[in-house]
């Protein structure tokens, strides 16, 4: 499988590292209720098809990526950084 | 009698100017160089290579090319013995040695083809309906005898002497095969300017040109083929790989491709490898892998002579060999017929020749009659006979009288199927054709992937050679070239390949199916009738399709096989779905330079030289070899060594090489907010020029990790982590930084690397240093105390860090200097400590001297225990939010009864306590449901002169004093202890302040 | 400051051996010149001052600067991108240590800056297969239309991480590693290379 890292151009996922699933981030934890929480540290939708992912390139310039990837395929439709994410994110909310 | 009696006086792309020798099974032949051993040996009159796997029947060759299924040799002696090695791909070298399998005593006399009169027991799957009783002898008894008695060759059972390696290409388009088709993609597209890598599985390019020869725009196929060659090698930015199996197709357009770089010479010249492993990247690609022929199914079609129709024209074509001396021609299709000519042409007799199609294309018919065979249509073969060679075929003709015929050949074919292998790769699934009667590749094809020529279907060389001109121009277009329209090219007209499939009608001997593996049509009815009808249950249960041939010449009739027994068609029934690799790969290739001290890396830390030396015994640590003790002359055991370094650090001064020890280093503004969040306590408190013990929660509330953490200035801290979990943290910190909070000033950078670190302990410890460290720095008791973190410099001005910090209890120091510094100041350090009797130590003595004071490691922090199980709650903030603050407040990780750190003396002095032992109660039985923890840590302790553990006990805190057993299972030893405080010694901890 | 007494010990110190390794006939097809004197520096931009930084770097080098994975260099000093908004400084040869503390002088006030020299090694790789040699262990194309000179990449060779850069079309690549696991790397490089013959010199 190829991951087109926006940096250092598309490598094969030896050289990155998946952490799971990127929508599954605890944004603010002073806020949460333990529920919550218990639902963030354990629980995972295994969904067959697009998932959208974080992955580390620990063998390039150690950049933590959002990959929207098809789990069926591998096909991967889209690639950007943690960081940009992470500050849409902000930026919708 | 001649030498290679049955080679046509000319033709042929061999060379007879080079002759080979080669020894078959102790004898002498020669053949030539452009010659397969397989040709070879037909050459010299050789028909029996090989016993069948189960039966041990007498098999000769079925095939020319990868899908043999019988010849399967050993190559080579010694110990780059190969075995299972097809002899239809093995190209001929002076001085090769082979050897037939699976036979004994010999090829001749194999007494084990005995068991054919078991045949009836040994149906398909009888080994899950016998041996079974007594149970004990499946080990001793039956297992044994059937390794003896079946199986393929025999391994070499040492160590591979030649090298291998592995490589990555990248191009525009890949060419999968260099037949008529292969060779129009890959030169349409190499004249558009895209980068093209050619690969041929075959020595030769042509494909099944050698074999149907004709001419190509007016000049012999082989010409027109070298010309081919000839332009696209003069191409730069063609790449063609001769000998070259692309043997799998995987995600994002990726490829693995095994070359085999010197499998054709006697010995593998320096410096090269035997083979390649290729790992290749294409943006499109071109499967022009062409098609397989079909065997047809009547009793003992496995006989030796008996061969496929397209292989016996390659025979005679490529290698101007004469596979027989008298033939009946067997065919369900018209390409079958293509023998006649070709038979004629070699002088070779036809006795006969029978198609299964009552109707027959007149064409053919006037062809045959030409020969003067006798001509059945409609009719079937019923039988072969003989022995060790077929000597006779008995035909029924379409109105069921049978008639013998005397022959020593049978040319079969049975149709073609597409090689579309490597289209399902990615799980698409093959689709039938009812009009090609054929599995032609399915939906969803691999990205970029197309499919031209006999490999799609198009059997025809004219289809063919336009496919493949289309296929390369659209290759080339996709990929941003522009490819001139593809020029007409004259060829002959070729027969049509559809062949009907037949079923046996007769059950006159045993009707092979799979070759490889023994299976017969009765087996497939046997696998239907017992319910595993679905092909991938009758793959399983009958072993049809299975081992070095994947069953190419197999599957397709033992699917039509299987959906009759089940009354379907074999659109309906389908067929098994293609797996990675196409034909077997090696080890060696596919470990490449990965072998012995070269599997994975090491790290060496920079005293390593030093500690070579001073004759240190190392162990492995992760990818590090670190020290573990310095013998010195007349100590017996490594706890001898530890007790004497032991003792020399805590009585005066040792030196550890602490260098594999993660180091980050962290700046920025909000430095010490991060740290607070990652960290359970709290650092943005923490004064420059002091150092803290960190401990790291998981999201869970598990501790992941500790270190010391120095303030280095109001934005610069330095963090370290143990060594197994360095990258773990690295990662974990960088996930914290650009995921959750992007928005702190923050900056940090591993810098592991790049600092040597040395630990002093010991009373003299700073007597020592204070000759290395330069004087304006004052590292006196009152200037730098306990926990102090400082930049300093040494030995006239080398920039170097300093920690008072203590792992072992005593008074010590981590002295850190520029990696490649490191070497010389070791050197320096133990020239300083000369007079104090400096003793350098390794990891046992660290270890003993860490469990004496109760400080948890990696075999504490295993993932499953948390603070306060490790005695270290009062650490964890109230005040701030941290990672593994909510989650560690859950009830049951507070339980009383969970598993607390605790120490462990063994009652008797004398005893020995290892680690891995599980706690019970001291009068009970040491089975699972008395589990109350385990040992986590051991070591002799030359303070307390015993052994020594630390351990993890169900409410370990309110039992000290209690007296419990330590029972290692394993190594079966059982310990008394008693359970007490982890710090053994110095429990005050007076001797850090010195 | 006085002269640092103590002395250095070079990565691949026991390691390399100078001199023609692997095939011995005909012209070597790779040359590898391994640099001793060498100072890094990894060099973060300040919260802010991305477009700051990227002057003062171009100032260095008298070329422009980029966020890309790219080399620019001029006479012993490189600079290269390696992670956006981070870069690595390497000053080649003698004096590379008092040269790099001048650079890092004029950096302080647009980024962080941390000294690094030390746990690493560098070699030029070089000659007609040099390509060839390099492609067995690392996965990036490296065709001289994909990558270029002045490309640089950081990626990994016989699973160890490396820099790569290509400094001229002879073709010349720098190639950077780490100190602990030099002695594989060379182990995988070495033999690559020796089908083709090779040159090591310091």
């Amino acid at each position: 499988m190829r991951i087109g890292c926006p940096y250092c151009g598309e490598r094969w996922n030896d050289e990155f590292v998946v952490l799971g699933d990127a929508d599954a981030m605890m944004k603010h934890p002073a806020e949460a209720t333990f529920a919550l929480f218990y639902d963030y540290v354990y629980l995972r939708d295994n969904p067959a098809g697009r998932h959208r992912e974080l992955w580390y390139h620990q063998g390039g310039c150690r950049q933590w990526l959002v990959v929207t990837r098809d789990t069926l395929t591998h096909a991967v439709h889209g690639v950007e950084t943690a960081r940009c994410a992470a500050q849409d994110i902000e930026a919708a909310s | 009698m001649s030498a290679q009696p049955y080679r046509l006086a000319t033709g042929g792309l061999i060379d007879r100017k080079r002759p080979c020798h080669f020894r078959f099974d102790g004898r002498e032949y020669t053949g030539f160089a452009g010659d397969t051993l397989a040709s070879a040996l037909l050459a010299n009159g050789v028909s029996l290579v090989g016993r069948s796997f189960k039966y041990h029947r007498p098999r000769g060759l079925l095939s020319s090319g990868a899908e043999e299924p019988n010849a399967l040799i050993e190559l080579r002696r010694g110990a780059a013995r190969e075995p299972n090695t097809r002899a239809t791909t093995i190209e001929l070298f002076d001085g090769l040695e082979a050897q037939s399998q699976n036979r004994w005593p010999s090829l001749g006399f194999d007494l084990l083809s005995l068991n054919r009169w078991a045949a009836p027991f040994l149906g398909a799957g009888f080994y899950y309906k016998t041996f079974m009783w007594p149970a004990s002898f499946w080990e001793k008894v039956y297992e044994p005898l059937i390794r003896r008695a079946a199986g393929l060759g025999r391994a070499a059972g040492a160590d591979d002497p030649d090298h291998y390696e592995k490589s990555f290409a990248h191009c525009d388009i890949l060419v999968i095969g260099a037949g008529p088709a292969g060779l129009m993609a890959a030169l349409t597209a190499g004249r558009a300017g895209a980068r093209i890598i050619l690969a041929n599985e075959d020595f030769a390019a042509g494909g099944q040109l050698h074999g149907d020869g004709g001419n190509i725009n007016g000049t012999a196929a082989a010409a027109w083929v070298n010309g081919v060659i000839a332009e696209l090698a003069a191409m730069p930015h063609v790449q063609i790989m001769p000998r070259t199996t692309i043997y799998g197709v995987y995600d994002g357009a990726t490829y693995g491709a095994v070359e085999r770089v010197n499998d054709h010479l006697l010995s593998v010249p320096a410096f090269e490898p035997r083979q390649r492993h290729w790992r290749i990247h294409a943006r499109r690609a071109v499967l022009a892998s062409g098609a397989g022929e079909r065997p047809l199914m009547f009793a003992n079609n496995d006989l030796p002579g008996i061969m496929l129709a397209s292989a016996a024209r390659t025979y005679l074509q490529r290698f101007a060999v004469k596979p027989a001396g008298r033939v009946v021609i067997a065919t369900s299709c018209d390409d079958g017929w293509a023998s006649v000519d070709a038979a004629l042409a070699a002088g070779v007799a036809i006795a006969a020749i029978v198609d299964t199609r009552s109707e027959v294309d007149e064409a053919l018919l006037s062809l045959g009659r030409r020969s003067g065979a006798a001509i059945y249509c409609g009719g079937d073969v019923v039988k072969a006979h003989g022995g060790h060679r077929v000597g006779a075929i008995t035909i029924r003709n379409a109105t069921g009288s049978n008639t013998r015929h005397a022959c020593d050949g049978v040319w079969m074919s049975g149709g073609f199927s597409p090689l579309i292998h490597l289209t399902s790769h990615l799980g698409a699934r093959p689709q039938w054709d009812e009009q090609l009667q054929a599995f032609v590749p399915g939906q969803n094809l691999p990205a970029g992937l197309a499919v031209a020529g006999a490999a799609c279907g198009d059997f025809a060389l004219g289809a063919c050679i336009a496919a493949g001109q289309r296929a390369g121009i659209e290759a080339a277009q996709a990929c941003g070239f522009s490819a001139p329209a593809a020029e007409p090219i004259l060829c002959p007209e070729t027969s049509a390949a559809v062949g009907v499939i037949t079923l046996p009608r007769t059950a006159a001997g045993p009707v092979f199916v799979d070759f490889q593996n023994d299976v017969t049509a009765k087996d497939i009815a046997l696998a239907a009738r017992e319910g595993y009808s679905s092909p991938e249950l009758a793959k399983r249960y009958t072993t049809l399709g299975m081992a070095t041939d994947q069953g190419k010449t197999a599957n397709i009739n033992g699917m039509a096989l299987l959906a009759a027994a089940r009354g379907k068609s074999i659109a309906q029934t389908g067929t098994t779905v293609y797996r990675p690799p196409y034909t077997p790969v090696s080890f060696g290739a596919l470990a490449g330079h990965h072998r012995s001290k070269d599997f994975r890396a090491t790290r060496l830390t920079p005293a390593h030289h030093w500690a070579q030396e001073q004759g240190a015994v190392f162990m492995e640590a992760g990818a590090w070899m670190r020290a573990a003790w310095f013998p010195k002359a007349g100590e017996s055991d490594w706890v001898e060594s530890v007790i004497r370094e032991t003792k020399a650090t805590r009585s005066s001064v040792g030196l550890c090489d602490v260098s594999t020890l993660g180091k980050i280093d962290i700046q920025g503004a909000d430095a010490g907010v991060f740290l607070d969040r990652v960290y359970c306590n709290t650092f943005s408190t923490l004064a420059v020029g002091r150092a803290r013990y960190g401990l790291m929660l998981r999201e869970d509330g598990f501790v992941m990790d500790d270190g010391t953490t120095s303030r280095l200035a109001p934005a610069h801290f330095l963090m370290t982590t143990t060594t197994s979990n360095a990258s773990k943290v690295m990662q974990h910190l960088e996930f914290c930084h650009q995921a959750l909070w992007p928005d702190l000033d923050l900056h940090m950078v591993s810098v592991s690397e790049h600092w040597a670190q040395y630990s002093l302990a010991g009373p003299r410890s700073r007597d020592v240093l204070q000759r290395l460290v330069d004087r304006q720095h004052d590292i006196s008791n009152e200037a730098f105390p306990y926990m102090g973190a400082r930049e300093i410099t040494i030995s006239g001005g080398l920039p170097a860090r300093l920690y008072r910090i203590s792992f072992s209890g005593e008074l010590a120091y981590e002295l850190a200097v520029p990696a490649r510094y490191g070497d010389a100041t070791v050197r320096a350090l133990m020239a300083a400590g000369g007079e104090f009797g400096i003793t350098p130590y390794g990891l046992e003595t660290l270890n003993a001297m860490r469990i004496e004071k109760g400080h948890v490691t990696g075999s504490e922090l295993n993932g499953t225990t948390t603070a306060r199980d490790l005695g270290l709650g009062r650490m964890m903030s109230t005040k701030k939010h941290y990672i593994g603050r909510v989650m560690e407040e859950r009830p049951a990780l507070r339980d009383e009864r969970r598993w607390q750190l605790v120490g462990l003396k063994p009652v008797d002095r004398s005893h020995r306590l290892k680690a891995g032992g599980h706690l019970v109660g001291r009068h009970e039985p040491a089975v699972t449901a008395n589990d109350q923890g385990y040992v986590t840590s051991a070591s002799y302790s030359p303070m307390l002169e015993q052994w020594i553990g630390l351990g993890l006990l169900s409410a370990g805190d309110k039992r000290h004093g209690e007296i419990i057993r330590a029972c290692d299972l394993l190594r079966q030893s059982e310990v008394e202890v008693e359970v007490c405080n982890p710090v053994f010694f110095d429990p005050k901890g007076e001797r850090l302040h010195g | 400051m006085a002269e640092a007494m103590l002395t250095k010990r070079f990565a691949l110190a026991g390691i390399m051996v100078p001199g023609r390794h692997g095939k011995l006939i005909g012209e070597a097809g790779v040359t590898i010149r391994v640099v001793g004197d060498i100072a890094v520096a990894h060099v973060s931009a300040r919260k802010g001052q991305n477009a700051a930084l990227l002057l003062v770097l171009a100032r260095m080098v008298g070329a422009p600067v980029a966020d890309q994975p790219q080399r620019v260099a001029r006479d012993t000093l490189s600079i290269t991108g390696i992670s956006p908004g981070q870069w690595r400084l390497v000053v080649r040869g003698h004096n590379s240590e008092a040269t790099l503390r001048a650079a890092i002088a004029e950096l302080q006030e647009s980024a962080v800056v941390t000294e690094l020299g030390d746990g690493l090694f560098l070699a030029d790789i070089s000659g007609p297969r040099a390509r060839a040699a390099l492609a067995k262990g690392i996965a990036i194309d490296l065709h001289p239309g994909a990558f270029k000179v002045g490309a640089a990449a950081q990626t990994s060779a016989s699973h160890i991480g490396l820099h790569l850069a290509l400094i001229d079309d002879k073709p010349t690549f720098e190639m950077i590693s780490a100190a602990s696991t030099a002695g594989s790397l060379w182990s995988w490089l070495t033999s690559s290379c020796g089908e083709y013959g090779c040159d090591i010199s310091v």
